[in-house]
């Protein structure tokens, strides 16, 4: 479920309150929560820099559409205002169907929008290699920011040898082309 | 099932693992969806059986990994689901709902599938401590022998589509479950909850359920548990939390690889686990006389409280946890705090004296266990003694 009071993003905790001797409960997020009970959190931190994703930050993100089109998943019918309101879809075409709506939800829920994990069944080694090669890159510099020296030279010696698989790799494919 | 598994020990409650004892667990789970198919919600009974059919020919076909068995929920006690639940290897959603799912367990239940729950696949595995790297390793390899039997819904910019928008991406969902008395009694949950959030990550307190309930099909039924859904939903607000029990997890899934999830996870664990022992530390120089009262009195109630409630069951352990770590509480074991802290659970009491029971049988059963712990030794053996036989 949303919360229910900036709509953006999926609601974690149950925020209680009593107004007029009633008590009425609100699904909130945590920084809906925090802004409603007002609490501050000054003089405490963690150490090392917040970790930024890689293809886009929440302050960039576009703002949620606010007219709400009455459209449908052609594949499972699904209701585009119910997405909104629930955070979830019902088939994977619903992510191309409603694509304008759910990526500013996606750049809000995560910071980023565009996959940077595994992926299934890549059996070209080289593929598989680079990719994984680009996550140890950029957790290296994660690594030297948070000043974690020592995981830092591990992730090193590690890129250094998918490096050099890499070149043996590309060598033995020009060879056996040649 | 469930007499079966409860002779089966979680490796988990050993403590063994980094970090211990502020650190009590943690876990991943991994979500995933074949292709071809709508999500379990939208699915018609006939897709559901064949999406479950395709996942236990593939398991079939990797040779049933770790020994493990499939489990139709439709063929399963609701005790057995709710066991499941308690320890974390099925959803919540997956224990109360009317889901037609199913449930692939490990022989040694070290880890688990579950099946047409909110996705169609949800692997899941726990370690004691701060052990994720290794969690990842074994669930990686389990989710890269499936992708070679069934073909995911996958799509190269959003990566692993799931049926909740904060799920995809990665699909990973990276749990650790911290005891923080000493944050708590220096008032620095509320400040470190926003940091935690900055770096998208998210703390909740483990807020017990108590569901009383009584499904249309059956009689009513008592439950208290620590369940929660995988979008922490059923997590309490900081405030609410029961015995100093912290969740931390990752918001983010979606533009960020496996390993850098990990690797914030693990330095945010880190850094709490450090910054409460300082204040484990600065609250013994300060309220030495205060923590060691706490601790006894406790001990007190452990070993000698002929009924204990759920919420009572938990601050107690707490404070005996606590006590552990600062050297107060001698001849206590991790292990034992760990079992409790698993056992005090209604499945598991439930399980334990082999029938259903209402509030007050829990509160006695729950009690008795915290005698066999913590009873002085004179009268140990008559509370062994006195466990009833199952029925």
């Amino acid at each position: 479920m949303l919360c229910q009071r900036c709509h953006k993003n999926l609601a974690t905790v149950r925020y209680a309150e009593v107004v007029s001797g009633k008590v009425r409960e609100l699904p909130l997020c945590q920084d809906c929560l925090v802004k409603r009970q007002e609490e501050s959190g000054a003089g405490f931190e963690l150490s090392g820099p917040v970790p930024a994703s890689r293809t886009g930050s929440p302050a960039a993100r576009p703002p949620r559409p606010r007219a709400r089109s009455v459209r449908t998943c052609p594949s499972c019918e699904m209701h585009v205002g119910k997405v909104l309101d629930t955070g979830r879809v019902q088939c994977p075409a619903c992510y191309e169907a409603f694509k304008a709506e759910i990526e500013p939800m996606l750049a809000g829920l995560h910071g980023g929008i565009e996959h940077c994990g595994k992926s299934p069944r890549l059996n070209d080694h080289r593929v598989r290699k680079s990719a994984e090669l680009q996550a140890k890159r950029a957790l290296l510099r994660t690594a030297v920011e948070m000043e974690h020296y020592e995981e830092a030279a591990t992730l090193r010696d590690a890129i250094q040898r998918l490096e050099a698989e890499l070149e043996s790799d590309a060598t033995l494919q020009g060879s056996s082309h040649g | 099932m469930v007499e079966a598994w409860i002779q089966n020990r979680p490796p988990w409650v050993s403590g063994t693992g980094q970090e211990a004892p502020v650190v009590v667990w943690s876990q991943c789970n991994l979500m995933r969806n074949l292709a071809g198919f709508f999500f379990p919600a939208a699915c018609s009974r006939e897709e559901i059986r064949a999406v479950e059919e395709r996942i236990v020919t593939a398991l079939d076909s990797m040779g049933t990994p770790d020994a493990g068995v499939y489990f139709p929920l439709e063929r399963l006690e609701r005790l057995d689901t709710l066991f499941l639940a308690e320890r974390r290897l099925i959803p919540f959603d997956l224990a109360h709902g009317t889901a037609q799912g199913g449930v692939y367990l490990a022989q040694d239940l070290s880890h688990a599938i579950a099946v047409n729950g909110t996705d169609h696949l949800c692997l899941t595995a726990l370690a004691g401590g701060l052990e994720l790297d290794g969690l990842w390793s074994r669930l990686n390899t389990l989710d890269d022998g499936l992708a070679d039997c069934v073909d995911y819904a996958f799509d190269k910019h959003r990566g692993y589509l799931t049926s909740s928008l904060s799920h995809v991406g990665t699909g990973l969902k990276v749990s650790v479950l911290l005891h923080l008395p000493g944050l708590v009694a220096a008032n620095a949950m509320t400040g470190l909850v926003q940091v935690a959030r900055q770096r998208r990550h998210a703390i909740h307190g483990l807020k017990p359920t108590v569901v009383q309930a009584s499904p249309p099909d059956s009689s009513s039924y008592v439950s208290e548990s620590f369940f929660s859904d995988l979008s922490g939903a059923l997590y309490g607000d900081i405030n609410e939390a029961q015995g100093d029990l912290f969740l931390l997890t990752n918001l983010s899934a979606l533009g960020v690889s496996e390993e850098e999830i990990l690797f914030h996870i693990r330095h945010t664990a880190a850094d709490i686990v450090e910054r409460e022992r300082r204040a484990r530390q600065a609250l013994l120089n300060k309220e030495r006389i205060q923590v060691e009262d706490r601790v006894a009195r406790a001990l007190a109630i452990a070993g000698n409280a002929h009924l204990m409630g759920f919420v009572e069951g938990l601050g107690v352990l707490s404070s005996i946890r606590l006590g552990f770590d600062l050297g107060l509480a001698p001849g206590c074991t991790l292990d034992a705090l760990n079992e409790l802290l698993l056992t005090l659970q209604s499945a598991h009491i439930k399980a334990h004296i082999g029938r259903d029971c209402d509030e007050w049988t829990l509160s006695v059963e729950r009690a008795r266990l915290f005698r066999t712990h913590f009873a002085p030794a004179q009268t140990r053996t008559r509370h062994r003694a006195d466990t009833p036989n199952k029925e």
